[in-house]
């Protein structure tokens, strides 16, 4: 092709100077050197906004529901045979069928992550009581939970998942020992809950029928504050205001925060042994944090 | 997962917008990129991110699709031929439309990265591996295809030419 490189002199140095700078793929005497140029300064504001107006574009809201819509008949037709056939959780563990769930949603529109984020506080708080992990075999079932679905039910052998969306935590499943027992039945019957507009009123009023159940969050996120945020400010949210007791363990000050920054669009919150970690990860195992009295971390 | 899906649609609708000549190709193409990431959901492997790679086969089927479809001529669209000197209420606007005027005459090699970057917010080594070019290519590329964009648009919002470095005369600029 045409990718001869240009000459010292040649004005498309300028080019890639600042479009090397503006994509933060500039080493550092190349960043010194745009800084201290106005002109490549302005060059680089000019691709800028060349790049904020690529990236303006307003789908169709009616053509978004509909391909989105097949999407997800077609996520639906792949995930019923695989859990149908065996009667376990299919490769993508903890994913489960959204026809139930959009039945459910349509009588119920309990916010998930209440929930989840419920016995994510009792499970936090359970670490504070459960003794050291077992060292080296929960670190290498962790890594293999994040490496490998497969292994999440049968290693944990009562771990359950909570899978959770953006805004919504479809409780999956959830298993544990001693107090996360108890919310168990709660959690289950918050299962399934997708929001599928995301829309405030409702999930306001999801709130208040929330706030009814035994064993709620005392002081759930703020919903205008939830709605608004990512995946990643949401579980920054998480973290911030549901596992700070875990500020006395050997986690504090690791690379915890940025773990969970590289977490996406949904979560699996597993519940391995007796409370003895807390695996957050994305809905098929990626980036994967790994919470517990010994402070294992598993980044992918 | 509708959630999930909704999440990234916004994107992946850019990007096919970007990429297609027109709003019927763009549709489809988007369709076809939601459908790559279901049917891939389960070959995932965790080896990047969630983000980085539905974003990859996205745009890997989205381009796909296109590159299917822009076998026809293209139809293209009369850009303006002037645009006010001065501050304009409608500025912002007359950009907008300058811009998708302008991207049907960009080469696909050059427009590719440009729309991976500004619209997808891939890094150069993750267009690299979706355009399967090298990263040095990836860099020459985004800087030229965002050259050839700023003339296509007629420059305004370049600076002036710079006079040590310029091949041609400098123009006073007024």
């Amino acid at each position: 092709m045409t990718d001869t490189p240009s000459s010292p002199t040649d004005p498309v140095d300028d080019d890639l100077l600042a479009s090397l700078y503006l994509d933060g793929e500039a080493t550092a005497d190349e960043r010194a050197q745009v800084e201290a140029d106005p002109q490549l300064l302005a060059r680089v504001r000019s691709f800028e906004a060349m790049a904020a107006d690529l990236a303006s574009v307003t789908p169709p809201p009616e053509l978004a529901r509909l391909q989105i819509s097949a999407a997800l008949d077609l996520f639906d037709e792949q995930q019923v045979p695989s859990t149908a056939s065996t009667g376990t959780p299919g490769p993508t563990s903890g994913v489960t069928s959204l026809s139930e769930r959009r039945d459910q949603k349509q009588s119920r529109g309990l916010p998930t992550w209440l929930s989840a984020a419920a016995a994510l506080v009792l499970v936090v708080g359970g670490l504070g009581f459960v003794s050291t992990l077992g060292g080296g075999d929960d670190d290498s079932a962790a890594s293999d939970v994040a490496m490998d679905d497969e292994t999440d039910a049968s290693e944990s052998g009562a771990s359950r998942v909570i899978e959770d969306t953006e805004t919504s935590m479809a409780a999956a499943e959830i298993a544990s020992d001693g107090a996360a027992e108890a919310m168990e039945d709660e959690v289950m019957d918050d299962e399934a809950m997708d929001d599928e507009t995301a829309d405030a009123d409702a999930m306001e009023e999801s709130s208040s029928d929330d706030g009814d159940e035994a064993g709620a969050p005392p002081s759930p996120i703020p919903l205008d504050e939830l709605e608004a945020a990512s995946a990643e400010e949401y579980l920054s949210l998480l973290i911030d205001q549901r596992l700070r007791p875990i500020e006395d363990s050997p986690c504090a000050g690791s690379p915890l925060v940025d773990g969970l920054f590289g977490v996406d669009s949904f979560i699996e919150v597993v519940y391995r042994g007796e409370l003895s970690s807390l695996l957050v990860q994305e809905g098929v195992p990626s980036t994967a944090v790994i919470v517990g009295p010994t402070c294992e971390i598993a980044l992918r | 997962m509708d959630l999930l899906l909704a999440r990234h649609y916004e994107r992946l609708y850019a990007l096919c917008r970007r990429m297609a000549r027109n709003d019927a190709d763009a549709a489809d193409a988007c369709q076809e990129a939601l459908m790559a990431i279901v049917r891939g959901l389960d070959k995932f492997q965790g080896q990047s991110t969630f983000r980085t790679w539905s974003h990859r086969v996205a745009s890997n089927a989205c381009l796909d699709e296109l590159r299917r479809r822009q076998r026809r001529p293209i139809a293209v669209i009369e850009e303006p031929e002037t645009i006010s000197d001065g501050p304009d209420l409608d500025q912002q606007v007359a950009d907008r439309l300058t811009i998708e005027a302008a991207l049907p005459h960009m080469a696909e090699e050059f427009r590719a990265p440009v729309v991976l970057r500004d619209v997808m917010g891939m890094d150069y080594a993750e267009i690299a591996e979706t355009l399967d070019i090298a990263p040095g290519t990836v860099r020459s590329r985004i800087s030229r295809g965002r050259r050839q964009l700023a003339e296509l648009l007629g420059n305004q919002n370049a600076p002036p030419e710079r006079p040590n470095k310029s091949t041609t005369p400098p123009t006073p600029s007024s």
